[in-house]
């Protein structure tokens, strides 16, 4: 089956980046795919490069980029979503004149339309975490 | 010049907004406005100031056919209009923010 | 039916509004979506909106016909716990009980509820 996971919260506030990870993992060694994952809400802090949580401790970035990596999954963060809240490539900071840029590799902007494809080309869309 | 109009020249005010900014836009865009033109801009104005909100195509195109009737709201004739780009260049316009970039 | 649930209250961050942007990004698709507001979310269809720093959220809702959604529900107990009465509410809102929200739930093929 094809799902699509929807990630609403933030790293540091909650579990759901994790726990969508968990999912994600569980999901494609049963023999799954992964449409698409689109980070959403607060969820869109987990595509900043720039956060550096302690070295013993869990990090969504760099863990969701890694299984992006291995399973060539598409992750999209919500542009509208994380310009509000200053997530911002290369190419959006030039645009707003912006001093600095954090969205990390593997991760791309997108907007909601890429969430209401996605979603109609799955089986199954699954959420995590909820708006704050 | 430059405060007035954002990184894509859509006006940061859209109360600052007059008819002669409008033509300037559209000459810009190779719109030479028309009152089939304007009476589409100024739906879109009035649609902002209903629903505080810029109009994405698929309102546009209701709005318009609410108020002008369906020979006027369908998306073939305001396509025509605006060079294929119709609600952003509406927008842009008419003085109004550029429809929301998620949608 | 894609059905997004609105159960924050206005103006208290991006909540109300980033939801409602799930169901605009359905509808401008095309797609048949529905609102249902419970718990705080109905707070969102107060008539009487005057916000200082953000957008009408009631404006906003005058506009979904547009965008092709007709339908809006709101759950009957959630009012009752806040002593909303229905005539306070904005127009073109379908009251419904707990167990016909929860039938429409049970119908939709998508549920987003932020």
């Amino acid at each position: 089956m094809k799902a699509t996971l929807v990630i609403y919260s933030a790293p540091i506030s909650s579990r759901a980046p994790y726990a969508a990870l968990q999912f994600a993992r569980a999901w494609l060694a049963a023999g799954n795919s992964i449409e698409r994952v689109f980070f959403y809400a607060d969820g869109v802090h987990t595509g900043a490069a720039s956060a550096a949580p302690p070295r013993d401790e869990f990090d969504a970035h760099c863990e969701w980029q890694s299984l992006a990596h291995d399973n060539s999954l598409d992750l999209v963060i919500c542009i509208a979503a994380a310009l509000r809240r200053g997530v911002c490539s290369a190419e959006e900071a030039a645009r707003f004149q912006r001093p600095c840029h954090n969205l990390g590799e593997g991760f791309r902007l997108g907007g909601l339309g890429e969430l209401v494809e996605a979603s109609l080309n799955s089986d199954r869309t699954v959420s995590f975490g909820r708006h704050a | 010049m430059a405060d007035i109009y954002d990184h894509e020249g859509f006006l940061l005010d859209p109360s600052m907004w007059t008819e002669e900014m409008a033509r300037d836009i559209a000459c810009g865009e190779g719109v030479d406005m028309s009152e089939a033109h304007w009476q589409v801009v100024r739906l879109a104005r009035q649609f902002y100031e209903e629903f505080e909100m810029s109009p994405n195509m698929r309102p546009l195109v209701n709005y318009v056919k609410r108020h002008l009737g369906p020979d006027y709201g369908n998306s073939m004739y305001l396509m025509r209009l605006f060079n294929g780009s119709a609600a952003k260049l509406t927008s842009k316009i008419a003085g109004l923010p550029k429809p929301s970039n998620c949608l | 039916m894609q059905l997004i649930i609105q159960r924050h209250p206005p103006y208290s961050g991006q909540a109300a509004s980033e939801s409602l942007d799930i169901a605009l990004g359905f509808a401008v698709m095309d797609q048949d979506c529905a609102l249902l507001f419970v718990d705080d979310g109905v707070w969102q269809l107060l008539r009487e909106q005057a916000p200082e720093t953000q957008k009408n959220l009631a404006k906003h809702f005058a506009a979904l016909p547009m965008y092709g959604i007709e339908q809006s529900y709101c759950e009957r107990e959630s009012l009752a716990a806040r002593g909303i009465i229905e005539d306070a509410l904005i127009d073109g809102i379908t009251v419904l009980d707990r167990a016909a929200v929860n039938a429409l739930i049970a119908r939709a093929c998508g549920v987003f509820a932020l």
